[in-house]
């Protein structure tokens, strides 16, 4: 193995090439170019236009004979953190079912004529008492408190969300909203003020006027710390959902 | 042909060692099986994980160089024998987490593959191969192979496994508590568990007598304590866990589930319960336009019912919950210098204390519902002195770090959003952002002064500075004019629950950090060595041996 001179150049420019992307590399954090840009929200133009869309959309929504929804529930507090998905199916019979994970348990549920019920660890049990799925007419509830009450109202970026391009609407809802529209709920001041506002956006589509998607990001705040919670409530495949099938096993249980 | 064998065979010699002795050969042998896998940790993998593809040319320049360097009679030799010695560092290490019996036999088998092809393609002497092998084991038995390369800016002074389940545990908790002979820190464990004194037969009789549920996880609170120089594991006490909030070392996920406690031979021990019933859960999981306040509910009320769960466990235990600041009903009281102090806030629960509006206060920092309140509690009455609201879109108040950041006496927060950011509160009660992260996957573990009135290392996990992958590594910044400059950076990912602990008064505070996803801790002390460039050094020093050596060879041959 003889090196000449020029071999010898030339491993000292690649030395120099080396040495000097050394240097360069890892000053400052990186910049990741993949970065998602925080999502601009514009003021709308028109906010009277804005609330009836939404009061459109809801109670389209809830016209429809049958459709999907799928929701994913995270709740983060420091290095632990807790889970809520449902998937479930409206049909157009009026049965639906569900597949709950809350927690680590699983669950699913199923509502028909008969009666409402329940499956845990593949034992079917009923419910005592039926189950409400008027999800649509109580987000226009909400929504309508917001309008009387001229809640901040703001747009995001559209975005393909349900099988549809929507228009994405932001409004910030305060705990007190619920504290008027269920009496039920008797939480008091404290978890009043453990939950304070909460971020919602609806998503509504383009072509089709109804509800797609609903987000809530709110901070819940107890002696033990503060718990990020943020939901997605995505609904999809309106009127397109055939019969839904009683699930296996539950003949037994009625 | 034989002429040749012999001649290299000399060179060898010479080359290993000035002396010829038989022993001193073996010894360098086994000194570079240790050597190129330091090599690999703390030179090639940094290359190529911090630098990609530059890396990867850099690693392959310095194999070319090395290869051609060795003289070409011995060069499949030392390749073999280099091979092999990566090769079984990595089997050995992987197979560490086996139990006993499998961790044998899988180990005998690979080592005898590798021992078999080292010996029929390089000719490696068995007793060398063995050697080597025993070395490797050795040394990670001292210290397992995931954890060298914190060797170059850390003197390991303790590390070890605890048993916790990973879906409680993501990343083993650590609190650091105040004893009365110096700090400790608290941890958890399964329960129960020959290393603590329990067994499986305590365990039976705890569910027979109906102070344990069947067929849930326990956990035990464990103490990593110094003993005679040395940091040891050993149960925790009542008096100990009851300077610690509950949900610092719980494992249970809100609002499904939570934590609660029994008390059986006068330790706590931990558990998991649903907060709900299988038909009120579903119940609310169905309530999509209600989870809002639903769920917020159930998370109030069963940090709650832990909390009295807590102190009444810890009562049965003999101790009563040490609490030196809590917030009842929107006020704020406890003891400052003898004097009880009510301050009327907003916040809802303690964070920290330090000075965070000017350099040297005595302030606490207080968070809620996407807030944050400074209070101070100097001068004649205590006061709030600053309050930020959080944006509703990114809230703040969870997942957040407290420490200095310039050579003053002033400590600022460190948010761990996503992006992260520094925020820092002006003496008329601002809070400005002084930095943002950059990239979404940097977040802040800890700020430690390593020496009073310097700067102090900001430690962060943080990606690769041109790789594309979103790994993070441990890494030392220091903040200057708004940014942030890295000092060094340890190619260790998932380094988590960085937390300064001062185990022995007289000594510099330790870290002690958890490994996410394996239920293992590290105590580290900061050493000043330059280490990695003496490793550089050293393989120029090995490089220009082989040079030498094939130089002196060539000569040798042409006469």
């Amino acid at each position: 193995m003889v090196t000449t001179g020029t071999d010898r150049s030339r491993l000292g420019r690649a030395g120099l090439v080396v040495t000097t992307s050394l240097a360069l590399a890892g000053c400052t954090p990186a910049v990741d170019p993949n970065a998602i840009q925080p999502l601009q929200s514009s003021p709308v133009s028109s906010s009277s236009s804005v609330w009836t869309a939404l009061d459109t959309a809801t109670a389209r929504a809830a016209e429809a004979s049958s459709y999907q929804v799928k929701v994913y529930v995270h709740a983060r507090h420091g290095a632990t953190s807790g889970d809520l998905s449902v998937h479930g199916s409206v049909g157009a019979n009026g049965a639906a079912d569900f597949q709950v994970r809350a927690g680590r348990e699983s669950y699913e549920v199923y509502r028909d004529g008969t009666g409402n019920y329940y499956a845990y660890q593949d034992v079917w049990h009923k419910l005592d008492h039926p189950l409400d799925l008027n999800w649509f007419g109580e987000y226009r509830n909400l929504l309508n408190w917001a309008q009387d009450h001229d809640q901040p109202l703001s747009e995001r970026p559209r975005k393909f969300v349900g099988g549809e391009f929507c228009r994405v609407y932001e409004v910030s809802l305060p705990a007190t909203v619920w504290r008027r529209m269920d009496s039920l709920w008797d939480g008091a001041g404290t978890a009043l003020r453990a939950q304070g506002d909460t971020l919602f956006t609806f998503a509504v589509g383009i072509s089709d006027d109804r509800l797609h998607q609903v987000t809530t990001t709110q901070s819940i705040a107890s002696a033990s710390g503060a718990t990020t919670m943020t939901t997605d409530v995505i609904f999809f495949n309106y009127n397109d959902v055939s019969q839904v099938a009683v699930p296996s096993g539950l003949p037994a249980a009625k | 042909m034989q002429h040749l064998g012999m001649q290299t065979r000399s060179v060898a010699r010479r080359l290993f060692t000035h002396s010829q002795g038989h022993l001193t050969r073996i010894l360098a042998c086994l000194a570079w099986s240790l050597f190129v896998n330091l090599v690999d940790e703390w030179l090639v993998r940094p290359l190529v994980q911090d630098l990609a593809v530059i890396g990867v040319l850099v690693v392959l320049l310095m194999v070319w160089l090395w290869v051609f360097a060795i003289p070409r009679q011995r060069r499949r030799w030392w390749l073999v024998f280099s091979l092999f010695s990566l090769c079984a560092c990595q089997a050995l290490a992987s197979f560490a987490s086996l139990p006993l019996g499998r961790r044998l036999l899988t180990t005998a088998i690979s080592m005898a593959i590798l021992a078999a092809a080292a010996r029929c393609i390089g000719r490696v002497a068995l007793s060398l191969l063995l050697g080597s092998m025993v070395v490797l084991a050795a040394a990670n038995a001292w210290l397992p192979e995931n954890l060298w390369p914190l060797l170059t800016h850390f003197r390991v002074l303790a590390a070890g496994t605890l048993t916790v389940d990973n879906g409680n545990y993501p990343v083993l908790p650590l609190d650091v508590v105040k004893t009365e002979h110096g700090e400790v820190v608290l941890t958890v464990t399964e329960w129960p568990d020959a290393r603590f004194g329990s067994s499986a037969a305590a365990y039976r009789q705890a569910v027979k007598s109906g102070k344990l549920p069947a067929d849930h996880l326990v956990y035990q609170y464990v103490q990593l304590a110094p003993e005679n120089g040395r940091i040891d594991v050993r149960p925790a006490t009542a008096q100990e866990l009851a300077e610690v909030q509950p949900t610092e070392l719980g494992g249970a996920f809100t609002p499904f589930d939570r934590s609660t406690w029994a008390v059986v031979g006068g330790r706590l021990l931990q558990y998991t319960i649903r907060t709900q019933s299988s038909a009120g859960a579903v119940d609310v999981a169905l309530q999509l336009a209600q989870y809002a306040p639903e769920l917020a509910q159930l998370t109030v009320q069963a940090n709650q019912d832990e909390w009295k769960d807590w102190s009444e466990s810890l009562r049965k235990a003999g101790a009563a919950p040490v609490v030196p600041w809590r917030i009842d009903n929107g006020v704020l009281s406890g003891k400052w210098r003898g004097r009880t102090v009510h301050v009327r806030v907003e916040a809802q629960f303690v964070i920290s204390s330090g000075s965070f509006t000017r350099p040297g206060a005595h302030e606490l920092l207080l968070g809620g519902s996407n807030l944050l309140q400074v209070v101070s509690l100097s001068g004649s009455r205590p006061h709030v002195v600053a309050s930020l609201h959080g944006a509703l879109a990114n809230p703040i108040g969870e997942a957040m770090q407290v420490g200095p950041i310039g050579t003053a006496d002033k400590d600022v927060v460190f948010v761990n959003a996503s992006p992260a950011y520094i925020l820092s509160f002006t003496r008329d009660g601002h809070a400005r952002r002084i930095y943002t992260a950059p990239n979404d996957d940097l977040q802040f573990l800890a700020s430690i002064r390593t020496a009073p009135g310097t700067a102090p290392e900001i430690l962060a996990d943080d990606r690769s500075a041109v790789c594309s992958s979103s790994t993070t590594y441990l890494t030392s910044y220091t903040y200057r004019d708004g940014q942030l400059y890295r000092n060094w950076r340890v190619f260790e990912s998932g380094i988590e629950n960085v937390r300064q602990v001062q185990f022995f008064p007289e000594k510099p505070p330790y870290l002690v950090a958890a490994v996410a996803g394996s239920g293992a801790y590290v105590v580290l002390a900061r050493h000043f060595w330059p280490l990695q460039p003496a490793l550089v050094v050293a393989w120029l020093l090995v490089l220009a041996g082989f040079i030498v050596a094939g130089w002196r060879q060539r000569r040798r041959l042409r006469w």
